[in-house]
């Protein structure tokens, strides 16, 4: 027998080493590595998406910002060409520009640009020229002209021609050299020969806060290539005296548009102010975006801030944009959040998934090694044999049982042919031809004789896969010898039985055929017997000689009755004597102590099967034999009892002196089957045919029993009674009838 | 021969053969009494009984077989048949009569009523 304990101790030692796996750290790590890197992904793409983010809001800052600049530069533009316009009218006159034209070129701007207070040509004036400026002045109408502020100066930059007038008459004669931010402008607009602007302020006209924009003017066809060259040259400046907040609030805000609004999608995602830094430094906010309360708002803080500068001509008036709250909207805002925490919740679920994967993956492993150890145990201690073989009927692999079976281990049947163990080499054929002819994956059963180690013959059932996709055959055997056996000796008792109906078939046929025989022979003998001693009796003969004839006839007919009667008897006495009867006279007394030692030790040991006998049945005598009659109650008690524990058997003997007879009666205890079977019996035709539906061999009994008694000339009867019990009811001759046998 | 009064009898057993002739003779037939049943159809071709009184238990042949040969010669489509048996039974007495027998009668036979019954069957 091949040790399996190397192999259940190997597995019990696996199986404790790999109880947890599934939750082995070492087996799942790379489930938290995954982790692990998901969440620095995570936050590698909350990053990415506040990037984006950001970069979003920058491009819209941007787009916003450069909504409002691209609308103070075409403002601006538009200022230029007037103010260039203007300039240039000077460079095409070849004298003074003439009041006229100054008006009339001045007035359309004025008109169309609310934003400018006035056009203003201010000439350089000397001192030495003042004089007759201020009369060449009042000559053109302006009666009250006086240049102011009063005061002796070197020279003097008075607006000699202002548009329009009205709005601006305060500013008529006024001397913009005086103003220090104006005079820095012009003196900047002459040496540098640019257009110049001034800072915003408020210029002396009430709560208004404007800006100049001044163009310097040269003497005609004077070199202005230097520095000197222009100062020297410088002959006047036109200035475009404009309203600051009115220009940027025009610049921003669109033709249409509501109080609060600038009409500019983009303008209400930022805030802003635009102020400007004087020559001192001095900061002026020019003006803001309805919404610049952000600014001064404690607590906030925009998300983009910046300053950006806007060039009026020389100027660079500055520009700070925010962003309002929630600019590009609340979501936009918390899109990065809402990345970082799906992007953790995703790193979580995925690790989760994975880690149940693997856990479900080891487990799976676990279960399928613990399967797998299942089945090889299963297939270690299974009594059939579990085997592998190749196509060409080497065994492959062969589990313990082979050494149960065929007294062969494993180790001495594996590489060896199936042919080999066969006791019928030819058997392998079939095999061998099922194995060729198979096309695909087949199943199959066969049953053989195999050969043990120790030569007996094993009948083994085979069930086989010829599995061509795994090239090779599984097959599976059992011991089938018993089966076998079992099988042969039912068919076996199955012929014998057929034989045995046929020998009492022959018998009967033999029986009838002698009987046929012997009544006609009788029959002829008592005819010549009978006949001729009629004719005797009634003298119907016609003389002596046939009376001789007719007795002589008789005495042969009696003397061949006699030599065929006597032929029968001694054929009779020489027929075979092993199943002669022993005759002799039975003592219940004795035979009752042989009878329940033997069925004691057959049936009431085991089974506690009680048997009685009456009182009388001591002294009670019976002819028979004592073996046969032994054995025939011995088949009864077994058939009436089904063998079953505990049952209960009264036997009453009793001497009939007048039918001189012995009766036995036989009462057992209630027994269905045994009933049954009573009926069969009791009901059949024929004894052998009721044996197909016999149950624990009954009938049979019944019939040994009934068979035994008959022989010993007695007369067997049997029958149920239902709750009251089984009945068998015997009758034996009694020593009175010893004539004849 | 042709003879309204010849009886062929066939029976094996020579008592009781000469029984049947004494008997049947007494009563004014001529009888013919064969052993076997090749001696008595070799006689039955060139002769035509009245009567065939056969056993049935014969040596070389049954007498249901016999009969039916018998049949086959046409010189004895008129004759009558009796068979005499020594086993005799309801079923064997319906066996005769449908093979052809016209009667039977069982052994042992009554002498006294032996020739009455062969005379009633050939009345009939």
């Amino acid at each position: 027998m091949a040790d399996n304990n190397y192999y259940y101790d190997k597995i019990l030692k696996e199986n404790q080493k790999n109880k947890k796996s599934f939750f082995n750290f070492k087996k799942t790590y790379p489930a938290y590595l995954v982790l692990i890197l998901f969440l620095i992904l995570s936050f590698f793409i909350w990053d990415q998406a506040k990037l984006m983010v950001k970069n979003n809001q920058k491009q819209e800052f941007r787009k916003a910002t450069n909504s409002v600049i691209s609308r103070l530069e075409a403002k601006k533009q538009r200022k230029l060409e007037v103010i260039n316009s203007i300039s240039v009218l000077f460079d095409i006159f070849p004298f003074k520009v003439p009041k006229d034209y100054f008006e009339l070129y001045s007035t359309v701007p004025t008109m169309t640009y609310p934003s400018i207070l006035g056009v203003i040509y201010a000439p350089k004036v000397s001192n030495e020229e003042k004089g007759a400026f201020v009369y060449n002045a009042k000559s053109m109408g302006y009666y009250d002209y006086y240049i102011h502020p009063e005061g002796e100066r070197q020279v003097y930059f008075p607006s000699e021609y202002i548009i329009p007038l009205e709005s601006n008459i305060h500013q008529l004669g006024f001397d913009y050299y005086t103003n220090d931010d104006l005079k820095t402008a012009m003196n900047k607009a002459m040496k540098e020969n640019i257009l110049v602007t001034s800072p915003v302020k408020n210029y002396g006209r009430n709560d208004t806060v404007s800006f100049y924009m001044i163009s310097p003017l040269y003497e005609k066809d004077s070199e202005t290539n230097t520095e000197n060259q222009r100062i020297n040259n410088f002959d006047a400046a036109v200035l475009l005296e404009i309203k600051a907040d009115l220009y940027f609030k025009n610049a921003i805000k669109s033709a249409v548009t509501e109080e609060k609004s600038t009409g500019f999608a983009s303008d209400s995602s930022i805030y802003f102010r635009i102020f400007d830094l004087d020559y001192e430094g001095k900061k002026n906010v020019i003006y803001q975006s309805d919404n610049s309360h952000f600014f001064d708002k404690a607590g906030f803080t925009p998300l983009i801030n910046e300053i950006i500068d806007y060039q009026l001509a020389d100027r660079t008036i500055k520009i700070e944009f925010a962003t309002v709250p929630d600019f590009g909207g609340k979501f936009q805002t918390l899109l990065p959040l809402i990345t970082l925490i799906i992007a953790i919740f995703v790193s979580f679920a995925f690790f989760g998934f994975l880690h149940s994967l693997i856990s479900s993956r080891a487990r799976a492993v676990d279960l399928a090694e613990k399967m797998t150890r299942s089945q090889r145990r299963i297939v270690e201690t299974s009594n059939d044999m579990i085997a592998i073989m190749d196509f060409n009927a080497i065994w492959q692999s062969m589990n313990p049982a082979s050494d149960i079976i065929l007294g062969y281990t494993p180790e001495e049947m594996n590489g060896t042919p199936l042919k080999q163990y066969l006791k019928n080499p030819e058997d392998f054929n079939n095999f061998d031809s099922l194995v060729k002819n198979a096309e695909e994956d087949v199943h199959n059963k066969f049953d053989v004789e195999m050969l043990s180690k120790d030569g007996e013959v094993r009948w083994v059932s085979w069930s086989i896969t010829i599995s061509k996709t795994d090239n090779v055959i599984y097959a599976l055997g059992r011991d089938v010898t018993l089966e076998k056996l079992a099988e042969q000796q039912a068919i076996l008792k199955s012929k014998q039985i057929q034989l045995a109906q046929k020998y009492a078939q022959e018998a009967s046929e033999s029986k009838s055929f002698f009987m046929t025989k012997l009544s006609h022979q009788l029959r002829n003998n008592l005819t010549g017997i009978i006949g001729y001693l009629q004719l005797l009796d009634q003298k119907i003969y016609e003389n002596e000689e046939e009376h001789d004839s007719f007795v002589k006839l008789a005495e042969e007919s009696s003397e061949e009755i006699f030599t065929f009667v006597s032929d029968i008897i001694e054929a009779t006495i020489n027929s075979d004597n092993t199943d002669s009867i022993n005759y002799e006279i039975i003592q219940f007394g004795k035979i009752q102590q042989e009878m329940e030692a033997e069925l004691k030790s057959k049936y009431a040991e085991e089974l506690n099967i009680k048997i009685s006998f009456n009182e009388e049945a001591k002294t009670s005598k019976a002819l028979a034999d004592g073996e046969l009659l032994k054995d025939a109650l011995t088949e009864l008690t077994g058939a009436l009892t089904q063998n079953k524990p505990n049952s209960a058997i009264e036997v009453f003997i009793q001497e009939n002196d007048y039918e001189k007879m012995t009766e036995i009666q036989m009462l057992a205890s209630e027994n269905h089957i045994t009933e049954k079977m009573i009926k069969l019996f009791k009901n059949t035709d024929s004894v052998i045919d009721a044996l197909k539906d016999d149950e624990d061999d009954i009938v049979f009994r019944l019939a040994v029993a009934a068979s035994a008694i008959k022989r010993l000339n007695g007369t067997f009867a049997v029958d149920s009674l239902g709750k009251d019990g089984n009945l068998v009811m015997i009758n034996l001759p009694s020593n009175a009838q010893t004539e004849g046998i | 021969m042709s003879n309204e009064k010849t009886i062929m009898i066939i029976e094996d057993n020579m008592p009781v053969r000469k029984l049947f002739s004494t008997l049947l003779k007494r009563s004014g037939f001529e009888t013919f009494d064969f052993e076997n049943a090749k001696k008595s159809i070799d006689w039955a071709k060139e002769n035509t009984p009245v009567l065939i009184i056969m056993d049935i238990l014969l040596p070389d042949i049954h007498g249901t077989e016999l009969i039916k040969a018998m049949k086959d010669l046409p010189n004895l489509k008129n004759t009558k048949f009796i068979a005499v048996t020594g086993f005799a039974t309801g079923n064997d007495s319906d066996k005769f009569l449908q093979g052809g027998f016209d009667s039977y009668i069982s052994k042992p036979v009554n002498t006294a009523t032996f020739a009455d019954e062969v005379k009633e069957v050939l009345n009939s």
